[in-house]
């Protein structure tokens, strides 16, 4: 009972929360241009976020607000400034760099369509990193790079005993407001794996719904 | 005839209203003499598409990098994205890059012919400039690279 209403509080506050916040980062945009004209002028997108309060907000909201993000993304008409910095939330909210080296994505539009790439990736991913013949270091470096969409899919292989894939949790939960995860705290990594798993299976719903 | 007369300068003082509004700039002149020394307004400000976003016509907020980008980084991206190629004289360029220093690219124009640029200053108005090189260092400074 109380998990449906956390759910229906989730999915009425999130976006709410969202749009407020936007709105005024676009707000706080248009007054950047009176208070500071370099920036104002810029075309680079996170300028726009440096420093911003509303920015930090959407971003703390954490995993729950990622799929709405996207969602307004792509039900959006534009494909502007305001999309472009939905985008960069998620981004954060994920720990994932997609743009990578060879130009990812390019606009918001296409994040999408990199992010839905990714996310049906990740199982496999992580699977192919784990089983690979590479360093624990390797392999804890290669499953950072998935973000924290990777998780469950982590937390399923500690359970399993593959406890030297621990610090790439340390990683990934740096900063986390549901689980506070410490590698040199925690005294059975397998054991901590199945007491919170069920705390990411927003993370892992994300990831099932494009992969189905 | 009187009442003919008093509709027509009400028609007439209705389009001159509109007319100012639709070539409003979003601040006073000054604010964008600061920033180049040769601009004719062109198209109203917007935050749906950026200034890369009006050079290679894509008219999205076109970023791919996660900053300012460096002169190689902008040379790969035009490169393989839209097949432009760095040009010199006396080709004339389709897209000109700017910066202030150590590379790092901050603006582009789209290149009209051999006296006039087109650009959208960050999230302000599309501006017309009879130069390739408008602007003053600050926040765009000069050419960097042309590409055709």
């Amino acid at each position: 009972m109380l998990s449906l209403l956390v759910l229906i509080n989730n999915a009425f506050a999130i976006p709410g929360q969202i749009n407020r916040n936007i709105n005024a980062i676009m707000h706080d945009v248009d007054r950047m241009a009176t208070e500071d004209p370099s920036k104002a002028m810029s075309s680079n997108p996170y300028t726009y976020i440096e420093g911003n309060a509303n920015y930090r907000n959407i971003v703390n909201l954490g995993s729950s607000a990622l799929p709405v993000l996207v969602d307004m993304i792509k039900n959006s008409k534009e494909n502007g400034l305001r999309e472009y910095i939905l985008a960069i939330a998620v981004e954060e909210i994920a720990k994932v760099d997609l743009k990578g080296d060879n130009f990812g994505w390019s606009n918001a539009k296409e994040f999408v369509r990199a992010w839905n790439k990714h996310l049906k990736s990740v199982p496999d991913s992580v699977n192919n990193i784990t089983s690979s013949e590479q360093s624990n270091e390797a392999k804890v470096e290669a499953l950072v790079k998935l973000g924290t969409p990777a998780i469950p899919f982590i937390l399923d292989r500690i359970e399993q005993g593959r406890i030297e894939l621990a610090p790439a949790l340390g990683t990934l939960l740096k900063g986390n407001n549901k689980v506070d995860f410490n590698a040199d705290l925690v005294e059975n990594y397998t054991e901590w794996a199945r007491m919170n798993r069920t705390k990411f299976d927003d993370l892992r719903n994300i990831v099932m719904t494009v992969n189905n | 005839m009187k009442r003919r007369f008093v509709v027509v300068l009400f028609i007439a003082l209705i389009l001159v209203v509109l007319t100012a509004a639709a070539y409003a700039l979003v601040y006073d002149k000054s604010y964008y003499d600061r920033i180049a020394w040769t601009w004719e307004y062109y198209a109203p400000a917007s935050t749906s598409y950026n200034c890369l976003g009006y050079a290679t016509g894509s008219y999205y907020w076109e970023w791919p990098w996660s900053g300012y980008p460096t002169r190689d980084a902008v040379n790969f991206y035009l490169g393989s994205r839209y097949g432009y190629q760095v040009c010199y004289p006396p080709y004339q360029p389709r897209i000109i890059a700017y910066g202030t220093y150590n590379n790092a690219v901050e603006h582009f124009s789209r290149c009209l012919n051999s006296t006039t640029t087109r650009a959208k200053w960050g999230q302000l108005e599309v501006m017309t400039s009879y130069s390739w090189d408008p602007y003053y260092p600050e926040p765009y400074g000069s050419t960097i690279e042309r590409y055709r």
